[in-house]
């Protein structure tokens, strides 16, 4: 079974607040295109980014031009570190005041980690009105401890922290010590990832799957877990293995070694689909357990710890009585598995490449500006260096001085109006550069709080950007609509269906008649340019979010207006976007793509309202609402 | 419980367009033409259209639903497309164009046609879309004429009352006398078998060619319902746009002096260099003059869409290229452009070196001056449009590389600069910006980091890396990125992931071609109804009635 991450953010309702991310590679303009958008229709108002500072500082460099929203509607902050080791931990955890979900995995916030390379990912939600789930709070706990340990060490900029507190103040249940002992994710902060597992049992087969591996780790693995038959499942292509050194290893250990290959079974597709996967199955005599997260099967990544040298790694464990259990994985109709007979593997590395630069001998950190403050600090060992700041959306170099702690303030004449990074460079007295920081985001404090406190209409207009956003807000209206059932005016016996039917917006004549079901004539077909002009021209020129949604009954009508768009104005749109407009070809194609996407969106809806009817059927006919309908009813 | 993820996208297309620039020239197209698109170049689609639904509403009152509507409307469709086919084939002239439904050269007319004996079934299946051509393409723009509107989703369409009704009724007076007709209104108002007689003798009448709608009752309405004149003048209002870009084609036409605007290259240069070929100017008549002048914007547009579009060309090819020893890493492909036999010197020198050589070559010596365009002519053979030219035959040769299109992108993006340094102080300048609505890659911005980086020293190879980082590579993923997110389609001609890049179809190749430009649909529909015509050899010409129109707009304009 497979699961795509943003399709799955689709599919919640809106009870979260806050999402926390983290990272090691990042590439902010696809966040902002295809994740962001989907948690503003969830109502997400804080979002924090804690990357690597290889992700962080590659997001910049690629992007910075084209991202619009970093330090104003989220926070993104690099964890950077003294020693070697990386954030390597992927996760996303949503916060609601009674609802969590927890995603964590093997995917960074990229396209290839969200949609393209070959990951797995665990999904744990918690409900506190749903007792059933309770059993997953340690989970969030744990990563919650995470964060405050990195709060506590002072690893996270001023910004991030007023958020996390933000954070727990709106959602005290993440903070409540859970009541079990069993810990379903363990991370490497300062504990390796291998001493954690090592109360799981001994095993007789081991399978990993995994694109980096080194053989120090492989034999600690091995010497621990004991199995006879050890079973590695790589992509060929893109692997990092030892091979003669594994088949030594096994030599001496007394296991066998198989090889299998692991690739996507929709090849066929153009673009590759790497493996990058990472997960550890145990198989013995009563049962087996599964291991699997960010961490790959390398020394800083299973055997270090992030107070350490190692790697901050995240990863989740499920124990099974069933030897079985986890054959699914092996087994999904997604991939493909294939022995490997003879293959030719790239050299061992410690891991994927990345460890701490040493190259910038200065830091910027917690930039933070509200108009027209631009604060920060600076670390740095230089003595009597001259400090300017470059901002990307500024023309021109502004000089700052710094204090005895390297912090510095200054202020800008022009107001920051869009994303912006910045860049600290120490210059001697001759104005010759010395040397310069890494970017750094400026965190835009009152846009984001501006954005923390933004109105439910922000996600109202989201929604009907899209028929899947169209779909979810509809939903979302009839539902309230059901928990909203006017019990005590439906059983008024005084009021006329007409009368209430008026009193909520839905009558606006005057007249009680029913209304004239009949087909309009033929003169009706003939419409007066004028008024049809008028219709046409507001229609167009409006922007949803302009529009008067301060009524229920406007709300869904606009919902519907979205849902049954006529699709030829807007292929239109999509053939001129695309471009290529010269063939009827393409704007047929255009045409006929919107299409299936609304009709699938209907066919959704149709079996959505089968439900809904079905729902307050059984809602008729319980026995308290029933003596409620009585009156009415009875007309 | 634990998962494999799967793909973000669910399906992939070619698409176009992969830097998303293009599509704000086109939205200042639909403001300056509006009901005018490129798949709709034949006026009497309108007035045929308003017929049939006329027909519909008057003879089939007792149901006026849209399934009775769709199988209503693919009748007479059908008959008119058979007639139109027809009346080309016996006349044994050039295909006619245009044609909805009958697909590549009339192929599926003339199928039809042949595979019928005496009677054709009116049920036969021609065209994909629900309501034929009024779905699509002409379901948009007919609205957009004012001649029909939606009424609900699920219903028929609704006629205008003055527009579509006198258009529908003129049409109708047409039609009278022929066989068709006859039957339709006395026999069966919806015939699913008629004869091949009586379809040649309908398309006699009702063809789209100029010819028969000259001897139509709907050619004069047609030409209201283009140029409206019954408007009063107000450039906010859509019709009147539309009505001086007309007017500036007729005096496009009255100026031709035996040069054909239907050709690409002529009307480029026309509006682009302002001369139909190196010894003939055109200068526009006064009143038209601000109209001239946004349409030379949708060409610079145009030709900067194009400028980019050769970067993009040049780096997707190499990015393809299986062939090449190094992984496609950013730092690789500035390697690979800098150490180009002709680059070399290039890149090391500065932008300000760059623009004065750019300058010198015209017999310009400041790069700062506004009369680049004054040098830079066509006879000068290193203007813009002729740069892209060369290129874009050495495409259809398969003969380029990547040196060509990296120094002639460049060039024509950096003369782009030049020539529009005296554009930039008219008004209008920022008329695309406001009406096109949301700009890519706008034009002035790259100006001015042009004129910053020239003034501070920057490299052409400096200046290059950021133009490929920013404007190609990141412009790229943030259109494809947007396109997956609306239309969930993967339209990547790339990805990137750790630092280097990755083909998503290594045998794809970046098109160089024009953008599509609606003054020639529109064009020919001022030929349709006979205000332009053709002479001899070929020339475009303004009709005597096209003379007359032409001074209405000027006049309306002046009063």
């Amino acid at each position: 079974m497979t699961l795509n991450i943003a399709d799955y953010l689709e599919t919640l309702k809106p009870h979260y607040h806050s999402a926390i991310f983290f990272t090691y590679s990042l590439n902010l303009v696809f966040f902002e295109n295809l994740v962001l958008p989907k948690l503003e229709r969830l109502g997400i108002k804080r979002n924090i980014i804690l990357a690597d500072p290889f992700g962080y500082d590659e997001a910049i460099a690629t992007g910075q031009n084209n991202i619009q929203y970093a330090g104003r509607h989220y926070v993104c902050t690099p964890l950077r570190k003294q020693e070697s080791g990386v954030q390597h931990v992927k996760v996303l955890l949503l916060v609601g005041e009674k609802h969590g979900v927890l995603i964590t995995g093997s995917g960074n916030l990229t396209f290839y980690g969200y949609g393209r390379n070959l990951e797995v990912v665990d999904v744990r939600t918690l409900e506190l009105d749903n007792e059933e789930t309770h059993s997953e709070q340690i989970a969030f706990y744990t990563i919650w401890r995470l964060l405050e340990s990195l709060m506590s060490e002072e690893l996270l900029d001023s910004t991030s922290n007023e958020s996390l507190n933000a954070i727990r103040a709106s959602a005290e249940w993440i903070t409540n010590i859970p009541r079990t002992l069993n810990r379903p994710v363990v991370h490497s902060y300062n504990q390796s990832i291998l001493d954690q597992i090592d109360a799981l049992p001994s095993v007789d087969v081991l399978r990993i799957i995994a694109p980096y591996f080194s053989q120090a780790s492989l034999e600690e693995i091995v010497a621990r877990k004991r199995p006879r038959r050890l079973s590695l499942f790589v992509d060929p292509k893109e692997t990092y293995l030892d091979l003669d050194a594994a088949r030594v290893l096994c030599d001496e250990m007394g296991c066998e070694l198989d090889l299998y290959t692991i690739s996507a079974v929709d090849k066929s597709k153009k673009g590759s689909r790497n493996l990058h996967a990472k997960v550890f199955v145990g198989i013995h005599a009563r049962g087996s357990w599964c291991v699997s997260g960010s961490a790959n099967c390398t020394y800083p990544a299973l055997m270090g710890t992030w107070s350490g040298r190692g790697n901050l790694e995240l990863m989740t464990i499920y124990i099974s009585e069933d030897s079985i259990a986890f054959d699914d994985i092996f087994q999904d109709e997604a991939i493909q598995v294939e022995p490997l007979d003879q293959i030719s593997l790239k050299g061992q590395v410690e891991d994927e490449g990345h460890q701490l630069s040493d190259a910038a001998s200065v830091y910027l950190s917690d930039v933070t500006y509200v108009h027209p403050h631009l604060r920060g600090q600076i670390t740095t060992d230089l003595q009597n260096a001259v400090w300017v700041l470059a901002i990307n959306t500024f023309g021109r170099e502004i000089a700052i001085q710094i204090d005895a702690y390297g912090a510095f303030e200054t202020t800008l004449e022009t107001e920051l109006d869009k994303a912006s990074v910045v860049v600290a460079i120490a210059k001697d007295a001759n104005g010759t550069e010395i040397t310069r920081s890494p970017a750094q985001f400026i965190q835009q404090v009152a846009i984001l709080n501006r954005y923390g406190s933004r109105s439910y209409q922000v996600r109202v207009r989201e929604n009907l950007n899209s028929f899947a956003g169209a779909e979810s807000q509809f939903r979302e209206l009839m539902d309230f609509l059901w928990k909203n059932l006017d019990v005590e005016e439906l059983s008024s016996p005084d009021v006329s269906v007409s009368h209430r039917l008026k009193r909520r917006g839905r009558i606006t004549t005057d007249s009680d008649e029913a209304p004239d079901n009949s087909p309009p004539s033929v003169e009706s077909y003939y419409t007066d340019e004028d008024i049809d002009a008028a219709i046409w021209k507001r229609v167009q020129t409006l922007n949803p979010y302009d529009r008067d949604t301060a009524s229920l009954k406007d709300l869904l009508s606009l919902t519907l207006l979205k849902l049954a768009a006529p699709i030829a104005q807007t292929a239109e749109i999509a053939a001129i976007e695309g471009s290529d407009i010269t063939t009827l070809e393409i704007y047929t194609e255009a045409f006929e793509r919107q299409k299936e996407q609304q009709v699938e969106t209907f066919t959704r809806l149709k079996q959505y309202i089968i439900r809904y009817c079905r729902r307050y059927k059984e809602e008729l006919f319980r026995e308290d609402r029933a003596i409620a309908y009585q009156p009415f009813m009875n007309r | 419980m634990i998962n494999w993820t799967s793909r973000l996208e669910k399906r992939r297309i070619d698409g176009e367009d992969h830097l998303g620039v293009e599509s704000s020239a086109q939205a200042y197209q639909a403001y300056l033409l509006a009901g005018v698109i490129t798949t709709t170049s034949r006026v009497r689609y309108f007035s045929f259209y308003a017929w049939v639904l006329h027909r519909f509403l008057q003879s089939h009152s007792h149901d006026l639903s849209l399934d009775a509507f769709k199988i209503f409307i693919q009748r007479y469709e059908l008959t008119f497309i058979l007639g139109c086919y027809y009346h080309h084939r016996i006349k044994q002239e050039n295909i006619l164009t245009g044609l909805i439904g009958g697909g590549t050269n009339n192929i599926t007319a003339h199928n039809i046609w042949n595979e019928s004996n005496g009677q054709v079934s009116l049920d036969s299946q021609y065209l994909g879309a629900a309501l034929g051509g009024l779905g699509q393409p002409y379901g948009t723009v007919i609205k957009n004429m004012s001649v029909m509107d939606e009424r609900k989703r699920g219903e028929i369409p609704t006629l205008t009352k003055t527009i579509g009704r006198t258009l529908a009724e003129a049409f109708d007076r047409t039609v009278q006398g022929t066989r068709f007709y006859e039957m339709v209104t006395s026999v069966d108002p919806s015939p699913a078998t008629i004869s091949k007689d009586m379809i040649e003798d309908f398309g006699e009448t009702v063809c789209l060619c100029p010819e028969s709608i000259e001897h139509g009752e709907d050619r004069e309405p047609l030409r209201e319902m283009l140029f409206r004149f019954d408007l009063a003048f107000d450039l906010n209002h859509l019709y009147v746009a539309r009505r001086l870009s007309l007017g500036l084609l007729l005096d496009l036409a009255y100026k031709a002096s035996g040069h054909s605007i239907m050709n690409g290259s002529t009307m480029r240069r026309v509006l682009y260099l302002g001369v139909y070929d190196i010894w003939q100017d055109y200068t526009p008549e006064p009143a038209l003059e601000d109209w001239y002048f946004r349409w030379r914007m949708v060409m610079v547009r145009q030709m900067y869409t194009n400028g980019l579009q050769c970067l993009f060309r040049a780096f997707t090819d190499w990015v393809n290229d299986y062939e090449r020893e190094t992984d496609a890493t950013f730092e690789a492909w500035l390697d690979e452009v800098n150490h180009q036999p002709s680059m070399m010197n290039v890149v090391n020198a500065t932008l300000d070196e760059y623009l004065h050589g750019l300058c010198q070559e015209v017999d310009l010596n400041d790069w700062q001056s506004d009369e680049f365009g004054d040098y830079c002519t066509l006879q000068s053979g290193h203007d813009e449009l002729t740069l892209y030219d060369v290129l874009e035959s050495s495409e259809r040769k398969n003969f380029f590389n990547t040196e060509q299109l990296v120094s002639r992108g460049l060039r024509i993006l950096c003369q782009i600069a030049l020539r529009s340094r005296l554009y930039r102080q008219n008004p209008l300048w920022a008329d695309l910006r406001t009406k096109a609505g949301t700009l890519r890659l706008p034009l002035d911005a790259f100006i001015d980091r042009l004129w910053t980086d020239a003034e501070s020293g920057v490299t052409v190879g400096e200046f290059l890396k950021w133009l490929f980082r920013d404007y190609i590579i990141g412009q790229h993923e943030i259109v494809a990125l947007s396109k997956l997110r609306y239309q969930t389609d993967n339209t990547f001609r790339f990805t990137y992931s750790n630092g280097v890049f990755y083909t998503e179809d290594a045998n794809y190749e970046q098109p160089l071609r024009y953008p599509s430009l609606r003054l020639y649909n529109a064009l020919q529909m001022l030929i349709d109804v006979g205000l332009v015509a053709y002479d001899d050899d070929g020339g475009t010409y303004t009709s005597e009635d096209g003379v007359f129109y032409r001074a209405r707009v000027v006049e309306a304009v002046q009063e």
